[in-house]
C-alpha cells in the first residue's frame, strides 16, 4: 500500500497521459487529467499554507527568537485570506446582480486587489529589483577577464547592458556612418556595429544558438528521467520506508 | 549614540520634515476617486442588463426615483491619482473647446459656460459635463490612499536591505510570506476549486451561488471524486498518522508531470529547436526589383552559420560518452566560448530586467507618492 500503489498510480497517470497523445479515443482523458492535476496543485498550496501555520505557531508557541515577525506571518495570511475568501468589496457580475457571491473576486476597487496592488506586488517587486544591486555586485567581484571564455562572457555581458540602454544609442549612433564615409558604402551596412543593433543580433544569432543546444540538453534529460519514472526504475519520489 | 544610528536618526528627521512639508503643500500621498452608480434592469425573461447612463447620470449618486424598484445599483470608482493632473487634462480640453483653462477652479461656472458654449458639438459638451461634475465631486479615497502609503513603506522596508538586515525588512519579509502565500490560495480557490471541481460535483449548487452562468448541460462527474479525495489525502499529511497515504496524490503529480512533460519536452524542445537549426547555409536577399543584395545576403548566411555552428558545437560539449580530445575537444572548446555569450547575454538581460523594475518602483515612490515627476 506504501509503495506499490503510489508505483502503479504514477505509472497508469503517465502511460495514460501518453496514450491520449496518441490515441484520439483518450484525447479528452488528457484533458481532464491536466485539470485534475491543477486540482490538485491548488491542494499543495493549502497544503503549504497549513505547513506555514503549523511551523509559525509552534515557533510563537516556543517563543523562539524571532517569534514577533511570525505573528506578522500569521496576521498577514488570515487577513489575506479571509478577504479573498468571503469576496470582500467584490460587486455582483452585471448579467447576475442578484448572486452577491459571483462577482470577479479580484476586479479593482475589491479587497484581494487592494492586497495584491498594495502589499503583494510591491514587496515582490522591490525584493526582485533589489537583485540588480546584488547581482552586479556578484558580478563585479566575480568577472575577470582572465581566460577567454571569461572574456567572451564579460564583453558579451557589457554590449547586452549598455545596448538595451539609451547610452548603447548615444555611444555609438555615429558609426555606421562614420564607416560608411570610409568605405563608400550606406550607413544601412553597418547598422549592427551600433551597441542596439548588436545587442539584437547577439540575442537573435549566438545567444539563440547557445540556448537551443542547453534546450536541447535538458529535453533528452527530462525525456529519460520520464521514462524512468513511467517505468518504475527510478523510485526515489517514494522516500525511504 | 552610535556615528550609524545618529546618521539613520537624522535620515528619519529630515524624512519626516520633507514628507510634511511635501502633504502640507501639495496634493502628494492622496488617492482621490469619484463614485460611479452601475444600475441593472431585468429583462423579460429573468435576466438583467446594465441600464445605459449618460455621463453625467453615471457620476450621479443621489436615489433615482424614478427608477423602477426591481433595479437594483452598486458603485464603482473612477480612480484619480492625482487631482492636479486631472485638472491640467480638464484645463487643455477646456481650452481646445476655446474656453478659459482658469475654469477648472470653478465647477459650477465650468459647467455654465460649457452649456453656454454654441460652437460645441453635443458629443464634446456631454464629455466636458462630466469632467467637470467629476471635478467638483471627486473625494478623497481613504482606502486607496492608505494603500498608496502602505505600498510606499513596504518598498521602502525592502530598499533599508542595502544597508543591511534591520526589523523593518524582516517585518516587510514577514508581510510578504504570509500574504502571497494566502493569496495564491485564495486564487487558487475561485479559479480552480470552485470553477472546476465543485462545479463538476455540485453543479446545481455552483448555480445557485458563485457561478450562475454555469451551462445546464454540466451534470454530476462522479469521476471528479478522484482528484476531490487526491486532495484529502495530500492534506493528510498535516495530521500526526497516517501521513504515508499522502504518497498517492504525490505520485499521480509525479507520473502526470512525466507524462506531460515527456510528450511537451520531446515536441517543443526537442524536435522543434532540431528542426528550427536545419537552415540554408546560404541566404540569398533579394530587392524589390528582384536583384540579390550582396551584403545583405552575406550578413544572413553569416547569422544562419553562427546559428548552425553555436546549436553543434554547443551540443558536442554536453556530450560525454566520447571523451573531449582531438577533433572532439576543439569542437566542445568552441562550444564553451558560445555557451560563455549565451550566458553573458542572459545575465545582461536578467540585469536590465531587474533594473526596469527598479526604475519602476522608484517611478512609483517619486511619481505616485511623492508627485516630484508625473504619477503613472
Amino acid at each position: 500500500m506504501k509503495r506499490t500503489v503510489p508505483l502503479l498510480i504514477a505509472m497508469f497517470a503517465g502511460i495514460m497521459l501518453l496514450a491520449s497523445t496518441f490515441i484520439p479515443l483518450t484525447e479528452t482523458w488528457g484533458e481532464t487529467v491536466t485539470i485534475w492535476f491543477d486540482i490538485l496543485a491548488v491542494g499543495a498550496f493549502v497544503l503549504g499554507g497549513g505547513n506555514l501555520l503549523k511551523i509559525h505557531l509552534e515557533k510563537i508557541s516556543s517563543k523562539r527568537s524571532g517569534w514577533a515577525f511570525s505573528v506578522v506571518t500569521l496576521l498577514a495570511f488570515v487577513i489575506t485570506l479571509w478577504v479573498g475568501l468571503v469576496q470582500w468589496g467584490v460587486n455582483p457580475p452585471k448579467l447576475y446582480p442578484t448572486h452577491s457571491w459571483a462577482g470577479n473576486y479580484i476586479e479593482e476597487g475589491s479587497g484581494l486587489f487592494w492586497i495584491y496592488d498594495n502589499v503583494v506586488y510591491p514587496l515582490t517587486a522591490t525584493m526582485f529589483a533589489m537583485l540588480a544591486f546584488y547581482v552586479a555586485s556578484a558580478a563585479f567581484r566575480a568577472f575577470r577577464a582572465k581566460n577567454i571564455e571569461a572574456t567572451l562572457l564579460l564583453f558579451t555581458a557589457f554590449i547586452v547592458l549598455l545596448g538595451r540602454t539609451y547610452a548603447g544609442v548615444f555611444l555609438t549612433d555615429w558609426v555606421p556612418g562614420f564607416m560608411a564615409m570610409i568605405t563608400g558604402m550606406t550607413p544601412e551596412h553597418f547598422n549592427t556595429m551600433q551597441l542596439d543593433e548588436l545587442t539584437g543580433w547577439i540575442m537573435n544569432a549566438p545567444n539563440k544558438a547557445g540556448n537551443r543546444a542547453i534546450t536541447i540538453g535538458i529535453a533528452l534529460g527530462v525525456v529519460s528521467y520520464s521514462l524512468k519514472i513511467l517505468m518504475g526504475v527510478d523510485r526515489s519520489y517514494l522516500g525511504q520506508d | 549614540m552610535k556615528q550609524s544610528q545618529l546618521i539613520w536618526l537624522l535620515i528619519f528627521v529630515v524624512g519626516g520634515i520633507f514628507l510634511a512639508w511635501r502633504v502640507s503643500t501639495t496634493d502628494m500621498g492622496r488617492v482621490w476617486h469619484h463614485p460611479e452608480r452601475q444600475i441593472h434592469q431585468q429583462n423579460e425573461d429573468g435576466s438583467w442588463s446594465e441600464v445605459e447612463l449618460s455621463p453625467s447620470r453615471k457620476f450621479d449618486l443621489h436615489d433615482d426615483g424614478d427608477l423602477e424598484a426591481n433595479q437594483e445599483g452598486w458603485n464603482t470608482w473612477t480612480v484619480l491619482k492625482n487631482r492636479k493632473g486631472f485638472n491640467e487634462s480638464f484645463g487643455t480640453s477646456l481650452a481646445t473647446a476655446g474656453m478659459d483653462p482658469e475654469l477648472v477652479h470653478d465647477p459650477v461656472a465650468a459647467q455654465a459656460a460649457i452649456d453656454g458654449n454654441p460652437d460645441m458639438s453635443d458629443a464634446d459638451r456631454e464629455v466636458l459635463q462630466s469632467m467637470a461634475l467629476m471635478s467638483e465631486d471627486f473625494i478623497l479615497s481613504p482606502g486607496r490612499t492608505f494603500g498608496l502609503w502602505l505600498s510606499a513603506f513596504f518598498t521602502l522596508c525592502i530598499m533599508s536591505f542595502l544597508y543591511k538586515d534591520n526589523p523593518f525588512y524582516k517585518f516587510a519579509e514577514a508581510v510578504v510570506i504570509g500574504a502571497s502565500a494566502a493569496y495564491v490560495m485564495a486564487v487558487g480557490f475561485w479559479t480552480m476549486l470552485v470553477k472546476n471541481l465543485f462545479s463538476n460535483l455540485a453543479p446545481g449548487l455552483m448555480r445557485e451561488t458563485f457561478i450562475p452562468g454555469l451551462p445546464e448541460e454540466i451534470v454530476f462527474n462522479g469521476w471528479y471524486l478522484v482528484p476531490a479525495l487526491f486532495t484529502i489525502f495530500l492534506l493528510w499529511r498535516l495530521m500526526p498518522m497516517g501521513g504515508w497515504i499522502s504518497r498517492w496524490p504525490l505520485a499521480f503529480f509525479i507520473g502526470i508531470t512525466a507524462g506531460l512533460r515527456l510528450i511537451a519536452f520531446l515536441e517543443a524542445d526537442f524536435m522543434a529547436q532540431i528542426s528550427a537549426t536545419m537552415i540554408p547555409l546560404w541566404v540569398s536577399v533579394q530587392d524589390a526589383a528582384g536583384s540579390m543584395m550582396l551584403w545583405d545576403s552575406v550578413w544572413a548566411s553569416f547569422t544562419n552559420i553562427i546559428i548552425i555552428v553555436a546549436t553543434m558545437t554547443g551540443l558536442v560539449y554536453f556530450f560525454f560518452s566520447v571523451e573531449h580530445k582531438g577533433a572532439v575537444g576543439g569542437a566542445a572548446r568552441v562550444g564553451i566560448w558560445f555557451l560563455m555569450i549565451t550566458f553573458g547575454a542572459s545575465f545582461g538581460y536578467t540585469v536590465m530586467g531587474r533594473i526596469a523594475l527598479l526604475a519602476e518602483r522608484l517611478q512609483y515612490l517619486f511619481g505616485n507618492w511623492l508627485h516630484l515627476t508625473p504619477p503613472t
